[in-house]
């Protein structure tokens, strides 16, 4: 779940329509919670996943979410109450009372932890295929000083890695090791003189004199124009289903769920036109 | 025309005693490659720090007198606006770049600057190529190697296209290849583009060739201001710590002035007969040899550390130590050489304890101490009296310094206190370890420790020193291995192993092209005075040099 | 769902509020090096204690930053610091909650700063990042549930995540605690020593008395 560079279609796309698309999938997952667009958001989220070259990522993200969804889906028969097929009667339990496992809510529960599932594995596709620094970049111009320290702070944390390691080396070199505390605080204060030099650095460049960031115009490449496309066809989709009432479904006191031709036409669109962009793969590569 | 200048500057940091510059008056002119000289602690870096105005808005403290940059007054511009006419670079890589990528690290300086896109993407791609790092330009910053970070910092610092380059000890974090790419490119930028350069170095030799100007300073104080060959005049009669190997052999044999550089002082032997014969390049034996059974068995009994078979195997496949044999005696004092990445600090921690063998086997006799890089990691308390016994601290000699701040001590001083505390048990060691203990230290610190390597084999522990300091091992070492690849390539004598090497080799073996083995500038210059003997010999009354005794005098 | 999008709304806006807070404090070069150190400390703390499930010291440090440098910095080292950590332990939906959650317990720890003057004795920081520490597990799993409940949402659902998470969150905060009481007034210290560091500013005394020392010296 960490940004891993790759040469892919969504790779290569600009940052703000990335992060558009990459929106607009969570997105899709996060407004409906009918089943049938949550497997079409986690079907297209893992093959976009594979297709960025990010697998190993996503599979780490989906373990995450396997662990959420599961918490989820046996939470719910345990805390709702409004279903009716009983399945299980477990009588009196001190903290929630009367406590009958529906059928409706095991259902329930288990549609709810695939939505968490989808929802992590869309937004591990973001997270592991777009780069942070362009992202933040974009963040540059409304404020600088956010961007420059989150910037900063992720440049620090594998030298403060290092300096600690040095310094705990160092402690396991001593005949008479000087203990924990010690090598706490001189940990933090070897950090502090970073801080001293890394002051001196950004007063060097300049920092506080001017600021104008304006970036050299870049032209759209076909991927941020597919991208962007297959964005804005998903926005519209969701708003076209939202209008005309599509996924509502509700599971008490009885599940009610429509299946039909609409919903699995809207659902398998969702998926195709998120993974359109994928199909070309010319000018990946810087 | 003028482009920095110290008009009666007096400085003081805070708490501090004395003075760190001391009323210095000075100016530098366009263009010039200025060289500044002066042990540690005698106000270089703190120069450096007021020329940019670091010092004092950084530091605080008592300030006073006048600093111009390129007309810019210190005291009403602050550093952002000083760095546009004084690019500036410190000692330590890592905290130089503040962007995740060298693009990005090479245009913040000109978007502060509030430069427009073009003009940005223009001038970092002029100052990647000039420099030579535009095949770094899309990597990111947390994954290059220390002199590559340098160079792009030295790249930020010089996007703008400043008029004088200020460089406070900039290689001394470097492995000397590292080291030498960067003076190499100073005095490029130098010479075809006219910058002026202002560095801070303590291996002259180094630099001194490439310098228009020497400025010796001593107690915040110019003791000296001269072109090289006057510094070197003034150095051996007034700071004999500041002479470089070549200008010793120079003097030692009487020529007088020094020439600079080891070029110069080649011809200047050859000039008067003194130079010795060249050694053949026969690849003479000083192989490590993988020693036979019953030698085995002999070495074993009385070796303070023995390695057999030693492998070193990263979890990502990489190995650093490939299968090394070594048996190091009682009382052996013995350095290795090697590139970065050889395998030398690995084969140390392996040795101390601090990594395991992957394969092989190790043995020591008794305790191994071992100092690490950073002296400094090694002081966590407040007070010196309390980071090792009073008996420890005797011996180090630093008893009078029991109530001052770790902190506070000088280079030599912190390291001698180190020293002392991975000393500082019941028994005596019976392997020392030290893993480039010169790294950035001044001459007298590189002697004192030459002492310290000799005095603690002569009570009987086994000294191994990494280092990249030729003139170290010609001092202090009895043996040397040299590592490559993991590998032990040679173990040898000094003598064998860097008077015939040609970048494994001290100044005066450089001078002397090998010959006879010297190492240091009084070997050379007994090898000068025979060879001036049988030159004499052979063309009969041709008299070159009247006083061949200089030499003798000189060495008195 | 409505819920859902009011929740992520409150959140932008409370996020996008705290930065532009520092963005507005034109914090100089010496304060932006330092927020952006103790945010890596933050996540260097969260990695190196990450063989210990119970100690994060994360909390802590944010807490303790913003007791000594104020509120906006403080805000920006919880929320940098769970940004910068997550690079490194992953990035998930959960991300922006807990910059928020870390933030405010920066602006807590501000909050308390101001309120004893930055003189808070050992057990009294230690208390506050205990209650911190709970409070922002609390933060998170309301901000789990809220997110992920679903149409039928109960507190019922909610008592039951908080009390599955229960034994977790009590050794967290006893971690917070302990970790409080070692090191508290010592990293207080050591901040605001660099904070009145960042107050020392140009003294001009009288200049030197002229002292012409005979110095060897040889002169272009």
């Amino acid at each position: 779940m960490r940004y891993r560079a790759a040469t892919s279609p969504l790779h290569a796309t600009r940052a703000s329509v990335a992060v558009a698309w990459s929106a607009a999938l969570a997105g899709l997952a996060l407004v409906f919670d009918h089943p049938l667009v949550t497997a079409a958001v986690l079907l297209a989220a893992t093959a976009a996943g594979t297709l960025a070259g990010v697998r190993g990522e996503l599979r780490t993200a989906a373990r995450v979410g396997l662990l959420l969804a599961l918490m989820f889906a046996v939470i719910n028969p345990f805390v709702a109450r409004l279903g009716l097929t009983v399945l299980l009667r477990l009588g009196e339990l001190p903290p929630f009372g009367q406590i009958d496992i529906t059928l409706e809510a095991t259902i329930y529960g288990v549609v709810q932890g695939l939505r968490i599932l989808a929802l992590v594995v869309a937004v591990a596709v973001y997270f592991a295929a777009v780069d942070p620094d362009r992202v933040l970049r974009l963040f540059r111009r409304a404020g600088f000083r956010s961007a420059l320290t989150v910037t900063l702070a992720t440049r620090l944390v594998p030298v403060l890695v290092h300096d600690g390691r040095r310094l705990a080396d160092a402690q396991r070199c001593r005949p008479r090791p000087s203990g924990r505390l010690a090598l706490v605080r001189a940990v933090s204060s070897s950090a502090l003189d970073r801080a001293v030099d890394v002051a001196a650095t950004l007063e060097l460049r300049g920092y506080g004199t001017a600021w104008r960031a304006r970036g050299v115009p870049e032209p759209w490449s076909r991927h941020d124009v597919a991208f962007a496309a297959s964005a804005a066809a998903l926005a519209g989709l969701a708003a076209t289903a939202l209008a005309t009432g599509l996924f509502a479904w509700h599971a008490y006191p009885t599940i009610e769920l429509a299946a039909g031709v609409p919903e699995i036409t809207v659902a398998a669109a969702i998926a195709v036109v998120a993974l359109l962009p994928f199909a070309e793969r010319r000018g990946v590569a810087r | 025309m003028t482009v920095l200048a110290f008009e009666r500057v007096s400085y003081r940091y805070p708490g501090a005693d004395r003075l760190a510059l001391d009323d210095l008056s000075l100016t530098i002119g366009e263009g010039e490659f200025c060289v500044l000289a002066g042990l540690s602690a005698s106000g270089k870096s703190t120069l450096l720090g007021a020329a940019c105005g670091i010092v004092p808005r950084l530091h605080g403290g008592e300030f006073a007198g006048r600093v111009t940059v390129g007309g810019l007054d210190t005291r009403d511009h602050g550093p952002g606006a000083v760095a546009a006419v004084a690019g500036v670079l410190f000692q330590d890589p890592e905290t130089q770049t503040v962007m995740s990528t060298v693009r990005a690290e090479l245009a913040f300086p000109l978007e502060n600057r509030g430069w427009n896109g073009a003009a940005i993407a223009r001038g970092v791609e002029e100052a990647a190529l000039a420099l030579g790092i535009e095949d770094l330009l899309e990597r990111a910053t947390h994954e290059l190697s220390g002199g590559e970070l340098q160079r792009v910092a030295l790249g930020a610092a010089l996007v703008g296209r400043p008029r004088v380059v200020l460089l406070d000890e900039p290689t001394s974090q470097l492995d000397p290849v590292a080291g030498d790419e960067l003076i190499w490119l100073l005095r490029r930028l130098n010479e075809e583009w006219g910058m002026a350069v202002v560095l801070a170095e303590h291996r002259l030799e180094r630099c001194l060739a490439a310098a228009d100007r020497v400025i010796a300073l001593d107690e915040g104080r110019v003791v000296c201001d001269a072109d090289p060959a006057g510094f070197l005049g003034w150095a051996k009669t007034y700071a004999p710590l500041l002479q470089t190997p070549a200008a010793r052999l120079a003097a030692a044999v009487g020529i007088e002035p020094a020439p600079v550089g080891v070029k110069r002082t080649r011809a200047a032997l050859r000039e008067r007969g003194l130079l010795p014969p060249r050694a053949a390049v026969d690849g003479g034996d000083t192989a490590a040899r993988r020693p036979r059974r019953s030698e085995r068995r002999a070495a074993s009994t009385g070796a303070a550390l023995e390695l057999r078979g030693a492998w070193f195997e990263w979890p990502d496949g990489r190995a650093t130590l490939r299968g090394v044999d070594l048996v190091l005696r009682p009382g052996e004092r013995v350095a290795l050489m090697g590139r970065n990445g050889a395998g030398k600090s690995t084969l140390l921690r392996c040795a101390a304890g601090l990594a395991k063998l992957t394969r092989g086997r190790i043995a020591c006799s008794g305790r191994a101490a071992l100092l690490l890089q950073h002296p400094a990691d090694y002081l966590l308390a407040d007070r010196v009296g309390d980071e090792v016994s009073a008996a420890g601290l005797a011996t180090a000699g630093l008893s009078a310094l029991a109530d001052r701040h770790p902190h506070d001590l000088s280079g030599g001083e912190r390291q001698r206190l180190a020293l002392a505390v991975v000393l500082d048990a019941p028994e005596p060691p019976a392997v020392v370890l030290l893993d480039e203990p010169t790294r950035g230290m001044d001459r007298s610190a590189r002697e004192e420790l030459g002492r310290q390597v000799r005095e603690l084999a002569a009570a009987g522990a086994a000294v191994l020193v990494t280092t990249h300091d030729p003139e170290l091992v010609a001092t202090c070492a009895e043996r040397v291995l040299l590592m490559a690849e993991g590998r032990l390539i040679a173990d040898a004598p000094p003598a064998d192993v860097l008077g015939g090497g040609w970048y494994f080799a001290t100044e005066t073996a450089r001078v002397l092209g090998g010959a006879g083995g010297a190492l240091l500038p009084e070997e050379g210059a007994a090898l000068c005075d025979v060879a001036q003997r049988s030159s004499l010999a052979m063309t009969g009354e041709r008299n070159l040099n009247p006083e061949p005794a200089a030499g003798a005098e000189a060495r008195a | 769902m409505s819920w859902q999008l009011a929740s992520l709304l409150v959140l932008a806006l409370a996020l996008g509020g705290g930065f532009a807070w520092y963005e507005r404090s034109r914090p100089p070069a010496e304060m932006l090096a330092v927020v952006a150190t103790l945010a890596g400390l933050a996540a260097v703390g969260r990695i190196a204690f990450a063989p210990v499930p119970s100690i994060k010291p994360t909390t802590d440090i944010v807490l303790l930053s913003g007791f000594a440098l104020g509120g906006a910095p403080g805000f920006v080292v919880g929320a940098v610091g769970a940004l910068t950590s997550n690079m490194f332990f992953g990035q998930g939906p959960w991300t922006p909650w807990q910059m928020l959650g870390w933030g405010l317990v920066g602006l807590g720890g501000a909050a308390l700063g101001r309120v004893t003057r930055r003189r808070a004795p050992r057990w009294a920081l230690a208390i506050a990042c205990g209650f911190a520490g709970f409070a922002f597990l609390t933060f998170i799993d309301a901000s789990t549930w809220i997110m992920y409940s679903g149409a039928e949402r109960s507190w019922a659902q909610f008592v039951a995540l908080k009390t599955t998470a229960a034994p977790f969150d009590v050794a967290q905060v006893v971690g917070n605690v302990v970790f409080a009481l070692a090191f508290g007034p010592g990293f207080v210290r050591a901040l605001l020593r660099f904070r009145t560091r960042l107050e020392v500013r140009w003294s001009e005394p009288p200049p030197a008395p002229v002292v012409v020392a005979p110095v060897p010296s040889v002169t272009r």
